[in-house]
């Protein structure tokens, strides 16, 4: 398991580079083929028995971050959200602005505060890293620098909790999959995808240079268990395995995949739920839409607390997820 | 003509996402003796190539349709409903003339205000719901479906900028003309590709099928950013202040780096603007396309973008033809 | 050969979601089949049925085959169901109808509405979200429910349909009317100059994704998308569109997601006039067809689409002319003959 390696490195949509040296530094020595294409995914190709059929594997490298847009006159930065994330996780932590840099995130004293006028809204957030003024603050920080969480990776009892699980939690079940099989019944494409969190960006390039028969994308989602959301809004919860996807926003998986997973976790004893929300979309939607049309399907890893600085995961639902898409790759059975 | 002239000239033009033939066919009457080769596409694009043959291939896109109105309904008495075409605020169109080109022509029709005597003190705030075109001819000849245009005739202001309509994106078609007849004295290896598309108001297929066809290495969008906004939303551009160079998860790293040293050597002065999400240009399709496109944005700064009024700056338009000239012969 | 009326009946009454397309697909393979070249299923469920002509050009004219509805995505202690929508989908029109399930017993729920005091009720009637309503199915426990229904089961309306005069009303209209219009569309075609092929799409409603991927092996030279769009000639409907039922096939200029093909629509135009076909202009202010997956497609395909117009759209009542819909096939009869002249 890599988690903890990967989710404590800085890859923020559109500067995965990082993540993908990492990754693939690891992965090289054991893939039959390796590239890094033109948008800056890492595909990786294992050779299977037949060569008739290939199965896809998805999981994305970046996470949401902050920008830089803008230097103000007294040395501080305005940044904005790259990908999905509110203003209110953001207030009160430590950053590094590019690669060394660090800043804070401070708000106005609760003393000096009027009532309701001190809005937590990305126009009125600063960060600070000391610089006296707007030409010491140029001097040092370029507009267009990646604003990230430097959150370090913690495991306490049954649970993980830490940056970025969204999707480095895929990345690594991928990893520890590919360590772990021998040769797979049908060829077996590795993606390591950039730009997920802004809009399922760089998977739509992956079909074309793999003409795949099925993709299998792997996720960390949404888990809702905690005392503010009643059970029937919870989309997922931690500890009883990954969650198989019957819909999302988007696309509506293909029954017999979504069947053929439920099907193989069940003949393997992995224990499983399914994802009950059908908000949010993953990088299924894009195969769908890809070439000829990549018939798809999800697998995820329950989180809570994801698209902050801050999440949870269960470890026994890392393991079951890696479990699961290892049967998925040495069956070969979601091949339609 | 000179670049204040090519500008004006351009502004003129009429051509809403959809309706752009008119457009496409006057930019290539404007070109042809540059190129070496010049077609229209399938989907409507004008695509003018330089070196075409050469195994690197760069595509040049500048979006030659601008933001407009259609009649979406007639109602009686010469009066037509319309709805937008692209992002528009109606309230900028208010107590402006407009065209209207049905099948047998242009027609003239103003965008009323009922007089302050006759609203009383409600004064309703206006939208596509209760503002009106009253046609002022040949009412007959209107159909739903005929775009509707604003009659703004552009004009100079301080003698080096100029101010109109459509200049969001007819500054960025500008550039590419003048890029393109600059190129010309320049020697380059690689095949350049000068695309004036369809559709991006919209989110059309314009940009994205001809890069599909074009099959493209690298791409360059030229287009037009906020100038002088002070929001934090987006970055510090000032009108004169040069090309904008885009940064972010739509623009590929190496070829803004390129871009920017470039600008460096060549003392063009330049400005960054940061793009963390989707920049909202054609770059966010042409990235996408086949296995992936290394793309770069450059920007002519623009005030008070997508009104009848926008505002450009002769010499922005003039530094991003020559930077754009200069980054093609160094692929 | 059967009648229109009797396609719409058979197809509006067949029950299948986005993503469970296989029943209404195979209604319309059987309807078709006698009068095609040949047909295959692509990957995604998309049916593509041709025509063989002579000259080379490729006509793709597409209807989607899913209809909207909804899935379950929790069951409860005592239960009840929880659901989402699928595609574009209003709480409010669940509200005095009934949902009828695709599992094997077809169970049948009804949707009510939480409100722990009148106000609170008022409330969430006021603001109806799919978070504030529930389905009941009859079943007292969660273990008698999960024997008869599972998370991930779809639903759609319980509606029928009705003809009466000119008009007819079913839920799914939205687009079996355009898969029927394709029918017999395929049965009237003789011999023909060019190679016809009809697109039965699927995944239309949750975000064009058959759409997105027919054409990709077919490369045809044009695409026409068959949908239906809103009629807006009732009581106080809205101010800024004039397209009214029994006036003929909607020759769309634009809506959100595309803006037809300017030589397409123009010709569409004059192959109506040419032959005396009633039509009319529409520029829709919302919504979008498969025309925009067409558009594009690789190089792009030129596309435009032919709309009947219809009321009440994603209620369990849409309602269309039958004049309309048999003058589509007319127009598209003629169509595929002279699209290229």
């Amino acid at each position: 398991m890599y988690l903890k390696e990967l989710s404590e490195i800085s890859g923020i949509s559109g500067q995965e580079k990082d993540v993908r040296a990492y990754i693939s530094e690891r992965i090289a020595p054991l893939a039959d083929e390796i590239w890094t294409d033109p948008l800056g995914n890492l595909i990786a190709v294992k050779k299977g028995r037949k060569g008739d059929k290939r199965l896809l594997l998805a999981a994305h490298m970046d996470e949401v971050g902050m920008m830089v847009t803008r230097i103000n006159d007294d040395g501080t930065l305005s940044v904005m959200p790259v990908g999905g994330l509110r203003p209110e996780v953001v207030v009160g932590k430590q950053v590094m602005v590019g690669d060394a840099l660090i800043g804070v995130i401070g708000f106005k004293p609760i003393h000096l505060q009027k009532k309701d006028t001190e809005k937590i809204e990305w126009s009125n957030l600063r960060v600070y890293c000391g610089f006296a003024n707007k030409e010491e603050a140029k001097e040092n920080v370029k507009i267009g620098t990646y604003v990230s969480f430097v959150t370090k990776f913690s495991e306490n009892g049954v649970f993980f909790s830490g940056k970025a699980f969204d999707d480095r939690g895929g990345c690594s079940v991928l990893m520890d999959v590919i360590e772990s099989i021998d040769t797979p019944p049908f060829d077996t494409i590795f993606s390591f995808v950039v730009q997920e969190e802004t809009g399922l960006r760089g998977s739509a390039v992956v079909a074309e240079q793999v003409k795949p028969d099925v993709a299998i994308v792997v996720e960390t989602t949404t888990a809702g268990d905690v005392p503010e959301l009643e059970k029937y809004r919870w989309a997922t919860h931690l500890g009883d395995g990954p969650a198989i996807t019957f819909m999302h926003r988007g696309y509506v998986v293909d029954p017999r995949i979504f069947e053929r997973l439920v099907s193989l976790a069940q003949k393997a004893g992995i224990p499983f739920q399914y994802k009950m929300r059908t908000a949010g979309g993953t990088d299924a939607a894009r195969f769908a839409r890809s070439l000829y049309g990549v018939p798809s399907g999800v697998v995820s890893i329950p989180c809570r607390y994801i698209h902050s600085p801050l999440s949870v995961m269960h470890r026994d639902d890392y393991r079951y997820t890696a479990e699961l898409i290892k049967h998925v790759v040495e069956t070969g059975e979601v091949i339609l | 003509m000179n670049t204040t002239e090519l500008l004006k000239f351009l502004s003129r033009l009429n051509g809403p996402s959809g309706f752009e033939s008119d457009v496409i066919q006057k930019i290539k009457d404007s070109i042809e003796g540059d190129a070496d080769k010049v077609e229209i596409d399938r989907m409507g694009n004008l695509i003018a190539w330089k070196n075409p043959g050469a195994p690197s291939r760069v595509g040049i896109f500048a979006h030659a349709d601008e933001i407009g109105a259609v009649v979406s309904k007639i109602e009686e008495n010469g009066f037509v409903r319309i709805s937008p075409v692209g992002g528009v605020d109606i309230r900028t169109w208010l107590a402006h003339r407009v065209r209207i080109f049905t099948s047998k022509g242009p027609v003239m029709g103003v965008i009323g205000v009922i007089a302050p005597h006759l609203t009383g003190a409600e004064v309703k705030d206006h939208s596509f719901d209760n503002v009106f075109v009253n046609v002022l001819e040949r009412h007959e000849d209107v159909r739903v479906g005929d775009p509707v245009i604003l009659d703004v005739e552009p004009v100079e202001i301080k003698g080096k900028l100029v101010s109109g309509k459509a200049l969001d994106n007819r500054a960025g078609c500008a550039t590419s003309i003048k890029a393109l007849k600059l190129l010309k004295k320049y020697v380059h290896k690689s095949a350049a590709a000068f695309v004036f598309n369809t559709t991006e108001e919209v989110g059309g297929p314009g940009a994205q099928t001809s890069a599909y066809k074009l099959n493209l290495t690298h791409a360059i969008v030229v287009e037009t950013t906020h100038a002088d906004e002070k929001t934090a939303e987006v970055s510090e551009v000032t009108l004169g202040g040069g090309p904008v160079i885009g940064t972010g998860p739509s623009c590929d790293p190496d070829f803004t780096d390129l871009a920017i040293k470039t600008a460096e050597e060549l003392k063009i002065p330049y400005q960054i603007e940061a793009l963390p999400g989707r920049s909202g240009t054609d770059s966010d399709h042409i990235q996408l396309v086949r296995s992936g496109v290394k793309t770069l944005i450059v920007s002519i700064p623009l005030k008070y973008m997508h009104t009848p009024c926008e505002v450009v700056s002769v010499d922005d338009v003039e530094l991003s033809a020559r930077l754009i000239a200069e980054i093609v012969t160094r692929l | 050969m059967s009648s229109l009326t009797e396609i719409l009946k058979v197809l509006t009454e067949t029950n299948s979601t986005s993503g469970r397309e296989e029943a209404v697909r195979n209604k319309i393979l059987g309807f078709l089949s006698p009068y095609v070249d040949g047909h295959r299923v692509d990957r995604l469920g998309n049916l593509i049925v041709w025509k063989k002509g002579r000259s080379g050009k490729k006509i793709l004219l597409d209807a989607h085959m899913d209809e909207i509805g909804v899935v379950v995505t929790h069951i409860d202690d005592r239960g009840f169901l929880r659901i989402e929508m699928v595609g574009g989908m209003d709480p409010r029109n669940l509200l005095g109808s009934r949902i009828r399930f695709l599992n094997e017993e077809g169970t049948c729920g009804v949707v009510g509405v939480e409100g722990e005091t009148q106000e609170e009720l008022k409330q969430n009637l006021e603001k109806l979200s799919f978070d504030r309503i529930y389905v009941d199915i009859g079943a007292y426990s969660k273990e008698e429910a999960m024997k008869r229904i599972n998370i991930g089961t779809f639903g759609v309306y319980d509606s029928h349909f009705e003809n009466f005069g000119n008009v007819c009303i079913s839920k799914a209209m939205d687009d079996r009317v355009g898969c029927a219009v394709l029918i017999k569309l395929f049965e009237s075609l003789k011999e023909t100059e060019h190679s016809i092929y009809g697109v039965f799409s699927v995944q239309e409603e949750v975000g064009l994704v058959g759409a997105s991927v027919a054409a990709y092996e077919i490369d045809p030279d044009i695409a026409i998308a068959l949908d239906v769009t809103g009629a807006f000639d009732t009581p106080k409907a809205h101010k800024r569109m004039g397209m009214k039922l029994g006036a003929g096939p909607a020759m769309k200029v634009m809506d959100q997601a595309s803006i037809s093909d300017r030589r397409l629509l123009n010709k569409l135009v004059e192959t109506a006039e040419k032959h005396g076909i009633p039509y009319q202009m529409e520029v829709l202010v919302f919504g979008g067809t498969d025309a925009a997956g067409y558009q594009k497609t690789k190089s792009g395909i030129p596309s435009a689409t032919v709309s009947i117009p219809t009321r009440y759209i994603h209620t369990p009542h849409e309602m269309v002319d039958i004049r309309d819909v048999e003058n589509t096939v007319k127009l598209l009869n003629h169509f595929c003959q002279e699209a290229f002249d």
